[in-house]
This record gives C-alpha cells, structure tokens and sequence, in this order.
C-alpha cells in the first residue's frame, strides 16, 4: 500500500512538473506570438506612410520608419524597460502596493547589466514581455512618423522617436499602466489597451513637434487657406493602415497578463496589466464593434476611404481602455463618436495651420483621449484593481489621467523638437524639400522608369 | 579568450549565462557607442547630402 502511495505521489509530482512546464511554454509562447503581430503593425506603418508621401519622398518617409523601429530596440533594452518597473509611483523610485515597483525590483528586474535581461533557464518571461513593450515603443515613435513626412531630418527624427519610445511613453505607462502606477493606486485610473499612455501621448508629443517643425512647402496659402498634398499611393496607405489593424490584435494581446506563473495575477483566466479579469472572447466582441462603429461614423461623416480605414483604427483607439468591460454594442457607440470626432478635429488642426500629413494628433491624440474619458463616463465604479480596497474608474480620475498623459506627451515633444530646431537639426532645407528627399539623400528610386529621365524598363542584358 | 564561455557542461546550468569574458557593461557601452557613431554618421551623411543641393 505504501508503494503505491510512494509511486502516485511520484506520479503525480511528474504530472505537476509536466503541467508546470507546459503553461510557463504556452505563456512564453503566447507573448512571443504578440512580437511577429504588431511587427505587422510596423510594416502598414511602413506602407501607410509611404503611401501617404508623394513620389518623391515615398524611400525617404520609409527609411525614417524603419530606423524608428531598429533604434528603439536598444534604446528601450538600455532605459525604458527599467523606467517602466523603477517610477510607478513617481519620481522617487520607491515600492508600490503591489511590490512590483520601485528602484531594487527595477535593477533585478530589468538592470540592462543584469541577469534578467539576456538568456537565462530560469527565466521564461522577460525577454518576452521586454519584446512585446519594445513594440508598443516602436508603435509610439511610428504615431508620430507620419505626420512628419516629407520634411523632418532623419536623424533629427530619430533622436525625437527615442525620446517618445524609450523615455516618455513608458514613464506614462509606469504611471498608469502598472499595477502600482500612482494614477491607478490613488485615482482608479483604468486604460486596459493604452488608448493613453500609447495613444494620446504619442499623439500630443507629435503636436509638440509639428508646433516646431511647421508645415511643408506649400500646404498653405498666404490667405491661410489650405492646400490638399495628396500621397502618391492611395492603395499603400489603405492597405498599410489594414495591416495596422491586424497588428492591434497582436497590441492588444500583449496587453494581458498570462495566468498561471509566478508573475501571474491567477489561476485559469487571463488578467489586466491591473490584476482584474478579462477574457480574450470580451475583447474580440469590442475591438471588432470597435473597428466596425469607427469605420462607419467616418463614411459617414467623409466619404473618403482613408478616413475610413482611420476611422476604423480610431474606433478600436476610442474603446481601447475598457475593452475589458463595454457591452459590445456599447463598444460601437463609443467608437462610433470616436469616428465623428475624429475629422472634425483634424480639420480645427489644419485651421490652425498645422500640418499634420496623416492625422495623427486627432487620430491618436485627441481620439486616445477619448478613449481614456469614455471609461470614466460609460464604465465608471468597477473597482480599478483586484486587491481589497482598490479604488474604483471614476470619471474624475480618467479625465485627470487624460490631462496627465496629453501633458506627458506635449511638453516633452515640444522641448526636444524645439532644441533640436535650435541645433540646425528639425527640418531640411527648402531646395531639398522641393526637389524630394529621395533624390537629395537616397541612393535609389522608389520608381526609376517613372522618376528619372533616361532610365529605361529593360536592363542592357535585354 | 576574449570572446566565449567557460561553461562546458549544460547541465550545471541553472540560471543565467552569457557568452564573452569580461562584464556585460563593457558589450552594453560598445553597442551604445554604436548607435550613437551611426548617429553622427547620418547627421554627417545628411548635412553633406543637403549641401550639395545648395
């Protein structure tokens, strides 16, 4: 009898093990899974704003979004990943409620010297969940890229895509996208898929900037009137802003937490970056009501199909922070306003003579915030943490939250760009900017049988 | 050997490991080093590009 005790306490001890193993894969797995997802996202950024650039700067707008991407890779290994687990609770690096904060969980955690951040057998999440963040970084800085096509310098850009993607909007996210961030522990602040802290910030840093870069070479009349500056590929932009969407699926992946490991909120059901629940099968229900009452609105309110492939993205933005909590249909109400804010607010920016290529302040920024409000007035009182006592969404606290993350994202935005216009290294020169950037600094055509005289289809072999 | 592992044994391994004697700071200085060398490259690149234009 002791035997058989013996031998099924082995056996279930193996099955344990095997279990064990099996969910700390799948868990690796299903974050590993968000990475080649929201690359997607980066490659319709890359079609999208090519797109949306005329002929003679379609290589140029591109050669700026790739190295947005590959610059914020080591950039955010080297600060941001330690930002994020070392100000949830401000400046002053101290532990959190939840004790996953601070300035010594930060240096086990995500030291850029340390042993969590490289291989290590032990250790099956960070490299994981620092890929997944390295991508809503990247996301961030690709926001901002196409609103300033056709007339930023590229490393001038570059410097500004560090700052946003490695420095400002994960100081943001520390603060109200982590379990101890201060607008969640002290105002119940609740932004589920970052229509926030990724969203708004990277839009009002973009505003910041265009405030200082100024508009391109004839956008504008001396009456003040405006000029449309059409892209030379309207199918690129749709298809890239399709692929965008197919991403946010993989976005708004990452934005669960895994149950069952150490690092997990729980047993048996996914979680928020806030310890509630949440269901893969809730979010599905509103981010497809989300796509589907952005993109409807924008028909509506524009007839043009590139607004209405930005309305569909602006209604998954404005339903982005309580995807975890709409009824569906009310999902497509609120992204159904996101879809009718959205133009009108791109044109109150082009009245003010700012030159946003692609929209990106209303769809992100203003959108974004939307978002962050619509939780306050259509989700208010669930309480915004699972521990006892947490405080619960309030329409006060998301209003203050959009406030904190517009601020965020607009000052710094407007320093750096500011410094950088000082130094010489904001905008191109005019005979670049009218010639196209292509030719001035690209050492190929983006279309040589159309773009340069004497080029011939056939090679001399034919 | 500059570059490499001491370990020869993967069964000894039960954390964390990295190729390269040394400190992972000195591989963290040189890959940052690089980034801001191709910085400098490409503000050097575009300032040459854009004075040729006038």
């Amino acid at each position: 009898m002791e035997e058989q005790i013996a031998a099924l306490a082995a056996e279930l001890a193996a099955l344990k093990d095997a279990t064990a193993g099996m969910n700390r894969t799948a868990a690796e797995t299903f974050y590993w899974l968000t990475i080649p997802l929201m690359v997607l996202i980066h490659a319709g950024f890359l079609s999208y704003e090519m797109g949306a650039s005329r002929a003679k700067n379609a290589l140029a707008s591109g050669i700026k979004n790739i190295l947005a991407f590959a610059f914020i890779i080591p950039t955010f290994y080297y600060v941001g990943w330690f930002i994020y687990w070392a100000f949830p609770t401000g400046f002053t690096m101290s532990a959190g409620p939840a004790g996953i904060s601070g300035l010594d969980y930060a240096i086990a955690a995500a030291s850029p010297v340390g042993s969590a951040m490289g291989p290590n057998v032990a250790d099956s999440a960070t490299g994981v969940f620092f890929g997944a963040f390295a991508m809503f970084a990247a996301t961030t800085a690709s926001i901002m890229s196409g609103s300033l096509i056709e007339r930023i310098q590229i490393v001038g850009f570059t410097i500004l895509a560090i700052v946003l993607g490695s420095f400002v909007w994960i100081l943001g996210a520390a603060w109200g996208w982590h379990a101890d961030g201060w607008l969640v522990t002290t105002l119940g602040y609740h932004d589920f898929g970052a229509a926030g802290v990724v969203h708004a910030i990277a839009g009002f840093f973009t505003l910041g900037v265009l405030i200082n870069l100024g508009a391109r070479v004839g956008k504008f009349n001396p009456d003040g009137t405006a000029n449309a500056i059409s892209g030379h590929s309207m199918p690129s932009a749709l298809v890239g802003l399709m692929l965008i969407i197919a991403g946010f699926w993989g976005f708004l992946m990452g934005c669960v937490i895994f149950p069952g490991e150490a690092w997990s909120w729980g047993q048996g059901i996914f979680a928020t970056i806030y310890g509630t629940p949440v269901t893969l099968s809730a979010m599905t229900f509103n981010i497809l009501m989300g796509f589907a009452g952005g993109a409807i609105a924008a028909w509506v309110m524009t007839h043009d199909p590139f607004w209405m492939m930005s309305g569909a993205l602006g209604g998954i933005i404005s339903v982005a922070a309580g995807l975890d909590l709409y009824w569906p249909p009310m999902a497509f109400v609120i992204a159904a306003i996101g879809g009718i804010i959205m133009p009108l607010v791109a044109g109150f920016v082009e009245k003010m003579k700012i030159d946003d290529a692609v929209g990106a302040v209303a769809l992100h920024g203003v959108v974004g915030l939307w978002g962050v409000v619509a939780v306050g007035i259509f989700a208010a009182g669930y309480p915004a943490l699972a521990s006892e006592g947490a405080p619960t969404i309030t329409l006060y606290g998301q209003v203050i939250g959009a406030l904190v993350m517009a601020a965020l994202g607009f000052v710094p935005g407007y320093v750096v760009s500011f410094v950088l216009k000082k130094l010489g290294m904001l905008r191109v020169p005019k005979e670049s900017e009218i010639i196209g950037l292509d030719k001035v600094k690209v050492p190929i055509s983006a279309y040589p049988e159309f773009l340069m005289p004497g080029t011939s289809s056939t090679s001399p072999a034919e | 050997m500059l570059i490499g592992t001491n370990i020869s044994d993967w069964a000894a391994v039960d954390g964390a490991y990295y190729a390269g004697t040394g400190s992972e700071a000195i591989w963290l200085a040189i890959s940052a080093v690089l980034c801001v060398l191709a910085l400098v490259a490409g503000k050097r690149h575009e300032k040459a590009a854009y004075k040729r234009v006038g």
